[in-house]
């Protein structure tokens, strides 16, 4: 009985080192084409690798504002709306689960909302509170809160009436039923909303500030907007680009991953 | 013995596209203190729901007393053992499961709460197991795990809905005989619903047969000298009787 799950983990792990192994791989060979075209090519909006690297490395100590700059503004600002966000619809979708009028409403915004694209919103945004950070962060609550809350929403839906049943049996009030178990027992759709409440703003949050160029925001968006424009300098964009894959890749690897290892997966709720 | 639970002529109806479908009937029973009652009947015929009504997972007719309070609602002096092997929360460790349950009973003490679940996984020969998660488990050691979270509330009743329907012979026996152990150790009371015939004979203090209308036709102790065997002088004519019972041959 012991031995199974040691030599499960065991195939997992290996699973999982073969998978990163074939991930690199492709890139190297993506990294190796890029730059037998950029370089056999030269192309001036299509540098080779080692111009973009350079770029990127300078940036960082740029006598103008330095990249990471940018890079922790526009940074500072998805997390502040993601939490923003993600806590309003943890909280929207369990009163929806206490109550069947606020259900019945936020299920209707929802529908509304979540079709919605952030960028949509924008004029709007610009007109009633400015090209600013305000409405930058509105506009990361909006990407993650509707998203996020959907996933949620079904994760109650399809949790297994057997965990419902025991919590009554438990006497469970509503509350106490709401955060041991329905939350715990719906976690894989809260992480999934996340995630795709996390790329969603990402993506929102860096088209706003490309859209609000050299406006009062100061995000990575802008600096992209401002090196294509003003600096001329395409590897710069490219660099800002890698950038922003750069920390996509860290948030999914380095904290989306490891939440979901430590829970969901060492929960036995997904492989 | 006084009674733990009293039903009086409870009915309990579905509605089906047809109408109003009637599962039981005008049902009358009490349940002593200590009592393990096995309830044998074919498909269909409310035991399930019998236990589900007393429960307080379904709306009914007519009265369910337990303990001296009307049912109305799920409650921790009612604790479900379900069929289904997924009833232990996943996020919780096997100690955290009965955890949860000490603590709903309002044990908050660290030391009394290690004592108690150590108790009871050691009654399930399952201490070992008490920092793997649920789906490390095999579904009989899940069903021990489960059982042993019921007793941590230490309910009026346990309700045991076909706990070991689903599992082979051989961990089918264990658990029983695990149970029957711990059952009359412990004087639990016990509601056991199940299609096995021998598991209602080697369980049973009592064993109940349900017909298809949801009226019980047979309501007596069990005649046989305990624990139970196979060889236990009586068992195959008492099998045989309750077998053709089932069929319909005998009321």
């Amino acid at each position: 009985m012991t031995g199974w799950p040691v030599s499960n983990k065991f195939l997992s792990s290996k699973k999982q080192y073969t998978g990163i192994a074939v991930q690199l791989v492709f890139l190297l060979v993506c990294g190796i084409a890029w730059q037998w075209y950029a370089t056999s090519r030269n192309i001036m909006g299509f540098p080779p690798l080692d111009v973009i690297v350079s770029h990127l490395v300078d940036s960082f100590t740029s006598p103008r504002q330095p990249i990471l700059v940018y890079m922790a503004h526009s940074f500072l600002l998805i997390v502040e709306g993601m939490f923003i966000g993600a806590v309003a619809a943890v909280i929207l979708s369990g009163l929806s689960v206490l109550n069947n009028v606020i259900g019945a409403i936020y299920k209707l915004l929802i529908s509304i909302f979540d079709l919605l694209p952030g960028v949509a919103l924008l004029p709007i945004l610009m007109i009633t509170i400015g090209a600013n950070d305000m409405s930058i962060l509105i506009l990361v609550i909006h990407s993650v809160l509707w998203p996020m809350s959907r996933y949620i929403m079904d994760g109650f839906r399809m949790i297994p009436k057997t965990y419902i049943e025991v919590g009554k049996n438990f006497g469970l009030g509503m509350y106490r039923m709401l955060v041991d178990v329905y939350i715990p027992a719906s976690f894989a759709n809260v992480l999934s909303g996340l995630k795709v409440g996390w790329a969603r703003a990402w993506r929102g949050l860096i088209s706003a500030e490309m859209i609000f160029g050299a406006a009062q925001s100061a995000g990575i968006g802008v600096y992209i907007n401002n090196a294509r424009t003003i600096w001329l300098d395409y590897p710069g964009v490219y660099g800002a680009i890698f950038l922003i894959i750069l920390v996509g890749v860290i948030v999914e690897y380095g904290f989306f991953h490891v939440i979901e290892c430590r829970t969901v997966k060492k929960w036995g709720m997904i492989k | 013995m006084s009674d733990i639970l009293s039903i009086v002529d409870l009915t309990k109806q579905y509605a089906s596209p047809r109408g109003k479908a009637g599962v039981l009937n005008n049902l009358n029973l009490t349940v002593g203190k200590s009592e393990f009652v096995c309830i044998l009947g074919p498909s269909g015929c409310g035991k399930s729901t019998l236990l589900r009504c007393i429960a307080g997972f379904e709306d009914y007719q007519g009265e369910i007393v337990c303990n001296g309070h009307k049912v109305k609602k799920p409650s921790i002096d009612r604790m479900m053992v379900f069929q289904d092997y997924n009833q232990l929360f996943p996020w919780k460790t096997v100690e955290d499961n009965i955890k949860y349950a000490l603590k709903l009973r309002g044990e908050k003490d660290s030391d009394a709460l290690a004592r108690k679940v150590e108790e009871l996984l050691h009654n399930v020969g399952l201490y070992e197991y008490r920092k793997f998660y649920p789906h490390e488990l095999s579904g009989g050691m899940k069903q021990r795990v489960a059982i042993s979270r019921a007793r941590a509330i230490n309910p009026e009743i346990v309700l045991m809905d076909e706990p070991f329907a689903a599992l082979d012979a051989i961990t089918r026996n264990r658990l029983q005989w695990n149970l029957y152990e711990i059952s009359r150790r412990e004087k639990v009371t016990v509601m056991f619903v199940t299609h096995n015939i021998q598991e209602a004979i080697t369980l049973g203090s009592r064993v109940l047969i349900m017909n298809s209308n949801g009226e019980i036709v047979v309501d007596e102790q069990n005649p046989l000298q305990q624990p139970v065997r196979p060889s236990t002088p009586g068992y195959g004519e008492l099998w045989d009787r309750y077998s053709r019972i089932l069929q319909g041959e005998e009321g």
